[in-house]
This record gives C-alpha cells, structure tokens and sequence, in this order.
C-alpha cells in the first residue's frame, strides 16, 4: 500500500531527535533532517511503495551523515562558539541535579564512536531491531551486535565514572 | 527432548541480555531469562543499567528536542503536494498523449486501408466496363492489361 504524504510528516520529528543526538550540533541536525527529506520528496513517487517507510528515511539520514562525516573530515569539523564553551554548564544551578544524569550520558555518547553511537541510538532511542538497525546502517547483525555490546558497556563506565568524579567536580 | 528455556544455565549469552532489555525476545525466552536473570544478582544489575540507559536516552532526545519546527521543514508537506500534483497532472499529460498517438495511428491505418480498396475497386471496374472495347480501341486495351497486370500484383503483394 503506497504511503501517504502524510506519513512522512510523522516521521520529522523521530529524524530530528535520532539527528540531534548523533550530531550534537542542532543546526547541523536539522541540515541533514532537512537534506534527508529534499532527498526523499525527490524520490517520492517511488518512496511511496516501499513497505517501511520510516527505516527507509533512516536508512537515507544513514547515508547523508557518512557523506557529510567523510566530507567533514577532509575540510575538518567547525565547531559554533556556543558549543565550545560550555557557558550553560558553569552556571547550572544546584537544584537541575537529575538533569546531571543526562548530561553524564550526552558526554558518554559523545565519546563513542559514530558507529557505535548509531547504533545505540537506532535501537536504544528509535526501537529498531537489530535487524533493521543492520539493514540501516550497512553492516551484518553481528558486527551491529557487538557495537551495541561495547557502547552500552563504555555508557555504562562512563556514567559510574562520572558519577565517581562527581564529588570532585563539586568540591573545586 | 530438553526445552529450550531448561537450557538456559548458569552463564547467559550477553547478546540474549541485549535483546531482553530491548524487548526482542518471544514470549517464552523473555520468561526464561527473567527466570534466569532471578538468580543471578550482578547480570540483573547490568540488565537493569542498560534497562536504564535507553530509558534516559529516550528522555534526553526529549529534553534535547527544539520548539518549532524550521519554516523549510514545516513546508515540506506543501511541497511533496506540488509535486504530487505536478506529476500527476504530467503523468495525465502524458496518458492522454499516448492515446491520442494510438487512435490517430489506427485511424491512419483505416483510411488507407480504404483508400487502397476504393482505389482497387475502381480500377478493377474500369477493367471490367472497358473490357468490350479491348479489340476496336488497342490504347485502351494495353491501358487496361497494364492496370489488371498492376491490380495482381498487389493483391500478390497483400497476401504476402
């Protein structure tokens, strides 16, 4: 049954989280979400039959982060100054403490590796099978399983670690 | 013959902890490795651990997540449908030439089908009502050879 146009408004809002976390630039999220979707309404007559449509558009967004990564890598990465310094956390008021957490894990997630972090973020955040996640990303189901395995387990040491340091962080 | 979940020992394969803790195991696998998982205090723990990350990734994607939606993104539902439109209305275009091209060949085709045969007709009768005249008028007589000797031909020709 041929999608609706519709179906892909529904879809925006999954790219642009799944985007933003694996980026971590929200201008450069919503460029590939943004490029993702020209993509796609070029293509649409024939995205409109395929049976998945949404591990289709993450299957393109897939594709345009490589791109843009390996182009990224040849002209090197601009960070925007705001990223740079983190203002918002020098000033975090004590009483934002859950929110610690979150940020513990945003900075775990950054030190993983794109690959790995994908792939924790397909299946962790979008509940993609390993499956779909293996046919999203390009790889076999075991090459993704064992990213999984080893980002879940340096979240997890990341996290413990950060929760250790935090006494510290505190005391200076 | 040994069930499955009576296999289930001591150790856990991680990847079956993995696709516990994402909901991807069939109802009596997940029972078994909850069963399993009771016994077993530290994988419990890290199951619960990662449990507990997709939980908070899930909540960063919505902390993490903008207002509104870039005006460009917003429209996309108007673009796709101009171009849905635009390429209904060329795909109609396109139809409606393809027909007019078939009709006016199959009408091209019947009128010098007719032609052919008014033409054939009306030299065949020529032949025929001149036919008395072969012996007092020699020009009309070759006239009338040469157009039988044509007429043949093509009726040669149209059942070849």
């Amino acid at each position: 049954m041929p999608h609706h146009k519709g179906d892909l408004e529904k879809e925006i809002d999954g790219l642009r989280r799944y985007a933003r976390l694996l980026m971590r630039n929200s201008t450069e999220a919503d460029d590939l979400v943004q490029d993702c979707l020209v993509r796609a309404l070029e293509k649409w007559p024939a995205i409109a039959q395929v049976t998945n449509l949404r591990r289709y558009l993450f299957s393109m967004l897939h594709n345009l982060f490589i791109d843009g990564t390996r182009k990224s890598q040849r002209r090197g990465t601009v960070v925007p100054i705001e990223n740079a310094v983190n203002v918002a956390s020098l000033i975090q008021p004590e009483a934002q403490t859950p929110n610690l957490e979150l940020r513990d894990l945003q900075n775990g997630l950054a030190n993983l590796s794109d690959a790995q972090r994908e792939v924790v973020l397909l299946i962790g955040l979008s509940g993609f099978t390993y499956d779909e996640a293996a046919e999203i990303t390009g790889n076999p189901v075991g090459t993704v399983m064992s990213r999984l395995s080893r980002a879940r387990h340096a979240l997890r040491e990341h996290v413990n670690g950060a929760v250790i340091e935090a006494p510290e962080r505190r005391a200076r | 013959m040994k069930r499955w979940a009576d296999n289930v020992t001591a150790i856990l394969p991680e990847r079956l902890l993995h696709a516990y803790v994402d909901v991807l195991l069939p109802a009596a696998k997940r029972r078994a490795v909850h069963r399993a998982l009771m016994r077993q205090p530290e994988l419990r723990e890290t199951v619960e651990v990662w449990r507990k990350q997709n939980a908070d990734l899930r909540r960063l994607a919505l902390m993490e997540t903008p207002g509104p939606m870039p005006v460009a993104m917003a429209g996309v539902t108007h673009r796709l449908e101009t171009r849905l439109y635009r390429f209904a209305t060329l795909e109609g275009l396109r139809i409606a030439a393809v027909i007019a091209l078939l009709l006016s060949g199959v009408a091209g085709t019947a009128l010098l089908a007719q032609a052919q045969q008014h033409s054939d007709q009306f030299r065949s009768d020529c032949c025929r009502g001149q036919s008395g005249n072969h012996q007092t008028d020699p020009h009309k007589a070759s006239a009338c050879r040469i157009s039988r000797a044509e007429t043949e031909s093509r009726i040669r020709r149209r059942n070849c």
